[in-house]
């Protein structure tokens, strides 16, 4: 678990500031271009072969349009710990290991139409090395993507997505993708939406899962993995089950050097905690957050 | 004017100054001229100094301060005006996730396991001298005695995984299948004796490629394919399924895969429309042996599930084949065929082969409904089966040299049985 969370970590980093770094890149291959290596322009070198002397802006060099989808596994860089951009040590505790590639994963799953769901077939299953949960490959007409696997479904079964809200709670089978709002009280629920239709949030983790509690008009309240409950729109779509847990997850590491093949390297050990003294302390839950978006109108400001 | 080389224009000093400094003191440099300077000086010779550049070199080249602000600025695009198809191309690498049923939905046809029985009837029928073990001496020139020493990839043991193998060096499973393949057909030609046929209404072509289209309900299927190996012969081949067959495929049922289209492995990709080439099929008149008979195919072993690499990839190539064979044949919109094309297909690992043999009863692809195409497929059998060294398990760990056995005779059988096929009848010999 830990593991996966430090890598997830450093993934996030990567790919969600993407956006915010890509002026950065432009004046740091620009500072490049007296050197040798690029004497020709970046449009005539195919995107694969793009290699910058400043390692930590490689990964951006090759240009992958995050926008677009592709089920292929794609190169994922080692930081090293490092931040891409500026070189500075992030986490000291990540370095080395194996070889490991970047699957994209959709977490939004969107019916047809409003009686109809998609229907997509689960071609293969296996596990991620950049984050804990297992993932299932399926497919439905000439489209493939990847989606997280949910604990009872197998290969050869199909999946289906809805969108609609039915008056009477429908019969949940694990697997499948409903609105909030058309589940029985008491389903345990993964890949939970915050707002409709920006893809799954919470419960993502390998053997996470959250459960609904109370159904109230326009609303639904959920008790979330750590505890605590939120209060969600009814129309936010949640996929039935657990989250699977990969076998590799399941057996113990080994030995310490199976650790660094992870890409993980050793403690310190100097500022270690060692007794039982500072353990977790049982605290009362934090009050229920709610997931609203603000519609208030710009005239209030006027009033004083 | 003179170029004389250094040491006769102008004496070492270094030393000179370093003798001269331990015993007079202060010396003076540059006063004392070579010999040959002052000879050449003397009789009015002018002279160069050597230490100078012939050809000076350009002077360093220094990056403008201003860099413009639209040097990243992307090309204005060039219209491209050739015509262009959308196609789904079929890739040699592409796993299908059904499979050889897959790949009946792409091409409208009925699937029977094992060979046809006109086929069947010839194998262990006729026999080359030695036969056995002739084969068995292809199969150790192709893992054994051939000299290239290649850098193969690194392997693991799943027994051991914690066990480091050291880098071995020996012949490429691309390269050894390719040896045994070619081992086979000259094993085979050996039946030329016995059939004189075989000498004058054959041809053996190597690397035989071409490209080609061909509809699937609106949508056009791109293949480019490139056999190791073909059969050219005088004559087509006999059909193997009979007429009263090709009536009763009218009732046969396609396999379904809902909800995921067939097309879900190929490529989209865009590709001129020039892109169509005949290759090796030549029109009728130009040489003697133009009809395809035997196409034949080679694949790394490492490919785990053959069935659903290796088998379809090279009956959609086959099925190609003989599309413009068809094509060329009857015209290109010919619907249901008066004579079917059959063509055969043979594929192999350096450890496995598989047996195709496809034969095209109609060309058109609008429906699932009508007559459908006929595919024979015999697939994984094992010529031989191979254990490599466990150095874990030896007291010097040592990396002792592969172990061959359980030899399979039949494969070679079908092998010649799909060679000889209308040229040998099924008496037996």
């Amino acid at each position: 678990m830990f593991q996966s969370s430090l890598k997830r970590g450093v993934a996030s980093c990567i790919f969600g500031k993407l956006a915010e770094y890509g002026g950065q890149f432009r004046l740091a291959f620009a500072a490049c271009k007296s050197s040798s290596t690029t004497d020709k322009r970046l449009d005539e070198i195919p995107t694969h072969a793009r290699r910058v002397k400043r390692p930590n802006i490689r990964f951006l060099a090759q240009g992958i349009d995050f926008n677009k989808y592709t089920h292929k596994p794609l190169l994922f860089p080692k930081t090293g710990g490092r931040n891409p951009v500026d070189g500075k040590i992030m986490n000291a505790r990540i370095g080395g290991g194996h070889k490991q590639r970047y699957r994209m994963i959709d977490f939004t799953r969107i019916g047809i139409g409003e009686n109809k769901p998609l229907e997509e077939k689960v071609i293969q299953r296996r596990y991620d090395p950049l984050r804990s949960a297992a993932i299932a490959l399926v497919a439905s007409g000439t489209h493939k993507r990847w989606i997280l696997a949910s604990a009872k479904v197998k290969v050869g079964d199909i999946v289906r997505s809805y969108n609609d809200i039915p008056t009477v709670p429908v019969n949940p089978v694990d697997g499948d993708s409903h609105p909030l709002g058309a589940l029985p009280i008491g389903t345990i629920v993964h890949n939970v939406e915050e707002y409709p239709d920006i893809g799954g949030g919470i419960a993502r983790a390998a053997g996470a899962s959250a459960t609904i509690k109370q159904k109230l008009a326009d609303s639904v309240i959920i008790k979330m993995p750590s505890g605590r409950e939120a209060k969600l729109d009814v129309r936010c779509k949640a996929t039935v089950g657990k989250v699977d847990v990969p076998v590799t997850h399941t057996k113990p590491i080994g030995s310490p050097n199976r650790n660094r093949w992870f890409g993980i390297r050793p403690k310190s050990g100097l500022w270690h905690k060692k007794t039982g003294y500072n353990g977790r302390k049982i605290k009362p839950p934090k009050p229920m957050v709610v997931y609203e978006k603000k519609t208030q109108s710009v005239m209030h400001m006027f009033d004083g | 004017m003179v170029r004389v080389s250094p040491s006769l224009y102008k004496p070492r000093t270094a030393k000179r100054i370093k003798d001269a400094f331990a015993r007079k003191g202060i010396y003076r440099v540059g006063t004392i001229q070579g010999y040959a300077d002052a000879i050449l000086k003397e009789k009015g010779v002018e002279v160069v100094d050597p230490m100078t550049y012939l050809y000076p070199p350009a002077p360093e080249w220094v990056p403008p301060e201003d860099i413009p602000d639209n040097w990243l600025a992307k090309r204005p695009a060039v219209e491209d005006v050739r015509e262009k198809k959308k196609v789904w191309h079929v890739h040699r690498l592409s796993a299908f996730t059904e499979g050889m049923q897959q790949a009946c939905l792409l091409t409208k046809s009925q699937l029977f396991t094992g060979l046809p029985p006109a086929i069947n009837d010839l194998v262990g029928k006729y026999r080359v001298s030695d036969q056995d073990d002739e084969a068995k001496r292809q199969i150790l020139a192709s893992q054994v005695w051939d000299n290239t020493r290649e850098k193969l990839p690194k392997r693991f043991d799943l027994e051991n995984l914690d066990w480091v193998f050291r880098r071995e060096y020996g012949i490429p499973e691309n390269k050894s299948s390719l040896i045994l393949l070619n081992g086979f057909l000259q094993m085979a030609q050996a039946m030329n004796e016995e059939f004189p046929e075989l000498y004058t209404e054959r041809l053996l072509v190597y690397e035989p490629q071409f490209s080609t289209f061909y509809k699937y309900k609106e949508d056009n299927i791109h293949m480019a394919c490139k056999f190791k190996a073909g059969v050219m012969g005088s004559r087509p081949l006999t059909p193997l399924g009979d007429s009263a067959l090709v009536e009763a495929s009218k009732e046969h049922t396609p396999f379904d895969m809902y909800p995921i289209s067939p097309l879900v492995d190929l490529q989209e990709q865009e590709v001129l429309s020039t892109k169509e080439t005949h290759g090796f099929l030549r029109p009728n008149s130009s040489v003697r042996c133009c009809y395809p008979q035997l196409t034949l195919n080679v694949f790394p072993g490492k490919l785990l599930h053959m069935d659903k690499t290796a088998q379809p990839f090279s009956f959609l190539n086959t099925f190609a084949v003989a599309v413009e064979e068809a094509r060329r044949r009857f015209g290109p919109s010919a619907g249901v065929l008066k004579e079917p094309v059959t063509i055969l297909n043979i594929n192999c690992s350096p450890l496995t082969f598989n047996f195709l043999v496809v034969q095209l009863n109609t060309l058109d692809f609008t429906s699932d409904n009508g007559i459908k195409n006929f595919v024979w497929s015999d697939s994984a059998n094992h010529l031989i089966r191979k254990t490599l060294c466990k150095p874990w398990l030896h007291s010097k760990r040592k990396y002792g040299p592969p172990k061959l056995w359980d030899y399979n005779p039949q494969v070679f059988e079908k092998f010649l049985a799909m060679y000889l096929y209308n040229f040998a009848s099924a008496k037996p010999s």
